[in-house]
């Protein structure tokens, strides 16, 4: 896949995601049921496209959230950026392609991307008690859907990380 | 795959460079909100039609989860009226979901014909990505005549406060949001303060003095000195005071009226009517 046909591909993902999120689940969800796909995509990203690349691939899709709240500029996109670089630094030591390890991964880069949010916006602190439990929650649903749309991630990149399973020693 | 040393410092560098630009963005957007309305208003054209689509979709899974799926148990129980019974379902469905319409419409007109004010009613059709930020979108946009800045109400109450506005849909921030705050009075004893949301479902009166008379259950109205929201529209009711230590100021928390988790209609008030 060529790199402009990778960027757009990754732009149209984007924009699905926030228009499902933002919209179709959540006329029929609570907001903290609604998985975080396009954190699910960033997660993707820092483990099937380890590359400065990768990095501001993760910056845009923080700050397409950002866009589509309208309310700052910046926030997400840090987030993202944050949450992309740990994971990329640790993903050559992840077997991702288990499923339990996409669960774990994911839930635990929900509530690290929580809470980088949540030190840069400051005006957040009053309702800290609602919002644990509604990033627990959201933690919990995005790690339950992680290794399935890592599945479908992989099939529309067509495997990027090539090769992974024989690095790992598998067939 | 084996990340290098060398790629392993590329990725740190650049994602510092990016972390610290956001940060710059941050600030600056948060000094020019503009700049987070041009971009907003972009993604905002482009999703106003799905957004719309799928809020109309939803509308009608919600229509036959409620009046068939519930009630397959029942059916099982009553083969012989199966057909009927699913064709009486599908109706009363459709008329529960008109009737519901036409109540709240109802309310929406009567507060309509209550007040002197132009209001434009328009439709949900989509939420805040993000559960950190409490905006919501409306199906009316510029060539409706809404613009920015414009107070949201329902009959209950004050919903929150256009934030943004394309040609075909509006950025509503919702009272409960962080960066949300409107002028407001206790009904009863005229006690006044700036009502802050707090991102949960309570929100604070901020800055009344300690010698105002507030007690629980007090209503809260809008004072109509911010210039967005009409005075005397109702805001929420007086949940919790904390008038101890050694501010100047007590502490008034305020459940809203309007329960901000099923907002359907909201009416946008575009200004009086000419009497």
């Amino acid at each position: 896949m060529s790199p402009v046909k990778y960027f757009l591909t990754i732009f149209v993902l984007g924009l699905v995601g926030i228009l499902l999120q933002g919209t179709i689940f959540r006329l029929v969800l609570p907001a903290s049921l609604v998985p975080h796909l396009l954190l699910v995509l960033t997660l993707y990203l820092a483990f099937y496209e380890t590359s400065v690349l990768g990095v501001f691939l993760s910056f845009f899709l923080g700050l397409l959230l950002d866009l589509s709240t309208g309310l700052l500029l910046g926030p997400w996109a840090a987030s993202f950026v944050v949450i992309y670089c740990v994971l990329s630094l640790v993903s050559d030591r992840i077997f991702v392609e288990s499923g339990l390890a996409a669960v774990v991964i994911a839930f635990f880069s929900t509530v690290g991307l929580h809470v980088v949010h949540f030190l840069l916006a400051t005006n957040l602190r009053p309702a800290i008690g609602e919002l644990v439990s509604g990033a627990l929650l959201q933690a919990f649903v995005t790690g339950v859907c992680a290794p399935f749309l890592f599945l479908l991630f992989r099939r529309i990149f067509h495997d990027r990380r090539g090769g992974m399973r024989a690095a790992y020693g598998g067939s | 795959m084996e990340v290098g040393v060398a790629k392993k410092a590329r990725i740190v560098g650049a994602s510092t460079l990016f972390f610290f630009f956001s940060l710059l963005l941050t600030a600056y957007s948060s000094r020019n909100p503009s700049v987070a309305r041009v971009g907003s208003v972009l993604i905002q054209q482009l999703f106003a039609p799905f957004q719309r689509g799928a809020a109309q979709f939803t509308g009608g899974i919600g229509s036959v989860w409620d009046g068939y799926f519930w009630l397959v148990n029942v059916r099982e129980e009553n083969e012989r009226l199966h057909a009927l019974a699913d064709r009486l379902r599908g109706e009363n469905s459709k008329l529960r979901e008109y009737s519901f319409e036409n109540e709240e419409l109802r309310e929406v007109l009567g507060m309509r014909e209550q007040t002197d004010l132009k209001l434009i009613v328009g439709d949900t059709i989509g939420y805040d990505v993000s559960q950190w930020s409490q905006v919501i979108t409306l199906d009316r946009g510029a060539t409706d005549g809404v613009s920015i800045g414009q107070a949201a109400i329902r009959p209950e109450g004050v919903v929150g406060q256009v934030i943004s506005v394309s040609n075909s849909s509006a950025r509503i921030l919702l009272l409960t949001d962080p960066s949300s705050g409107l002028d407001a009075l206790i009904q009863r004893s005229r006690a006044r303060g700036v009502l802050v949301g707090k991102g949960g479902a309570i929100t604070e009166l901020e800055y009344v003095n300690k010698e105002d008379d507030v007690q629980v259950g007090d209503r809260v109205i809008t004072s109509g000195m911010d210039g967005v929201f009409p005075k005397g529209i109702v805001v929420g009711t007086v949940r919790r005071v904390n008038s101890k230590g050694g501010n100047l100021f007590q502490r008034v928390y305020v459940e809203p009226t309007v329960d901000f988790s099923h907002i359907e209609k909201v009416s946008l008030v575009a200004g009086e009517n000419a009497s």
